[in-house]
């Protein structure tokens, strides 16, 4: 915008246009800057009790009825429980890649799910895993447990490593 | 040829009236800058620098939804364990370790953990009872780095762990 004044004897323009550049300059300067610093990870926890020490596990307070603890051993998945039949699942995929397949994701959710529906008062499942479990597997498998409806899991060390 | 002489005789004609602006308007260019601004700022992490992985730290995927929240931080890369960016064991040499206890980490976070009380005694407060550790581990690490870790962190005062963990688009 500019304001044009005509006196008789004078003739100036006022330019009332806000100086714009040095303000540019400086976001111009700041946004790479910003940019190259900035973290875009969406970082999330899991919030858990440490691992129990397999040789102390007979001395722990009294556990819940149920004891529901999935296993990982060399070749499959056990999942055991008071007053519910061990299930055993194929371990091929993760025990190579340390990642699960679909198929035994999905046929883990199933049987957690399952056993959710009939004892839905429990929310506790230990996963116990072996010395060479990799790091990921095992978030994968508290993954599996919580979208189960199983919200509290606590990591153990197997026997056999103890 | 015809065409031509009218467009330029339209032009002579028109070149008096209209006055067309001669700076540059950057206020749409502002504005833009301005919404930039604001959304890099907001996407910051909050929690500070020592919330972020380490460079070579490949954090496990999970669908968990738990925000972080200011702790002390323990980064366990495929060959290292860091406290607070510090480098402080290799892990051959925590492997080869019989013991559960790492003994350097250990030591940092006993330390850590005198300083929170002091704090919260300065502060005029008791000293903390309850203590946050967040573990950022590298998705290959073996099971048994995590649980020397892990069982070390409880033995020295910090026995509420937090997994870091990247949230599954």
């Amino acid at each position: 915008m500019s304001v044009r004044s005509r006196g008789r004897s004078s003739r100036h323009v006022v330019d009332c246009d806000l100086e714009l550049r040095p303000l540019m300059n400086v976001f111009i300067v700041l946004i790479p800057m910003l940019l190259m610093s900035a973290v875009f990870m969406e970082i999330r926890v899991i919030e858990m009790s440490a691992p129990q020490a397999a040789a102390t596990a007979s001395t722990q307070p009294e556990q819940p009825a149920l004891h529901l603890a999935l296993h990982v051993r060399g070749d499959s998945y056990v999942l055991t429980g008071t007053g519910i039949p061990a299930a055993e699942f194929g371990r091929d995929a993760a025990a190579r890649t340390g990642r699960l397949d679909a198929a035994t994701s999905a046929r883990l959710t199933e049987a957690l799910a399952r056993i959710v529906a009939a004892h839905p008062e429990d929310h506790e499942i230990r996963i116990v895993a072996e010395s060479r479990t990799r790091y990921q597997e095992i978030v994968t498998l508290m993954d599996l447990a919580r979208n189960a409806g199983l919200s509290d899991a606590a990591l153990e060390g197997s026997m056999e490593d103890a | 040829m015809r065409i031509r002489r009218d467009r330029s005789g339209r032009r002579r004609r028109f070149s008096g009236r209209v006055h067309a602006p001669s700076g540059l308007s950057l206020t749409s260019l502002m504005d833009i800058l301005t919404c930039l601004l604001f959304f890099v700022l907001k996407s910051f992490v909050a929690g500070g620098e020592s919330t972020v992985p380490p460079p070579g730290l490949t954090l496990p995927s999970s669908t968990a939804d738990h925000a972080q929240t200011t702790s002390l931080v323990v980064a366990v890369q495929k060959d290292a364990i860091y406290v607070s960016g510090e480098r402080i064991a290799s892990v051959s040499e925590v492997l080869g370790e019989d013991g559960m206890v790492i003994g350097p980490l250990a030591q940092r976070a006993e330390a850590a953990r005198d300083q929170m009380d002091q704090l919260a005694v300065q502060r005029g407060g008791k000293p903390v009872e309850s203590r946050l550790v967040t573990i950022q581990g590298d998705s290959d690490i073996e099971f048994r780095v995590l649980r020397k870790v892990m069982y070390t962190l409880d033995q020295s005062g910090f026995p509420d762990i937090a997994l870091a963990v990247l949230k599954k688009a």
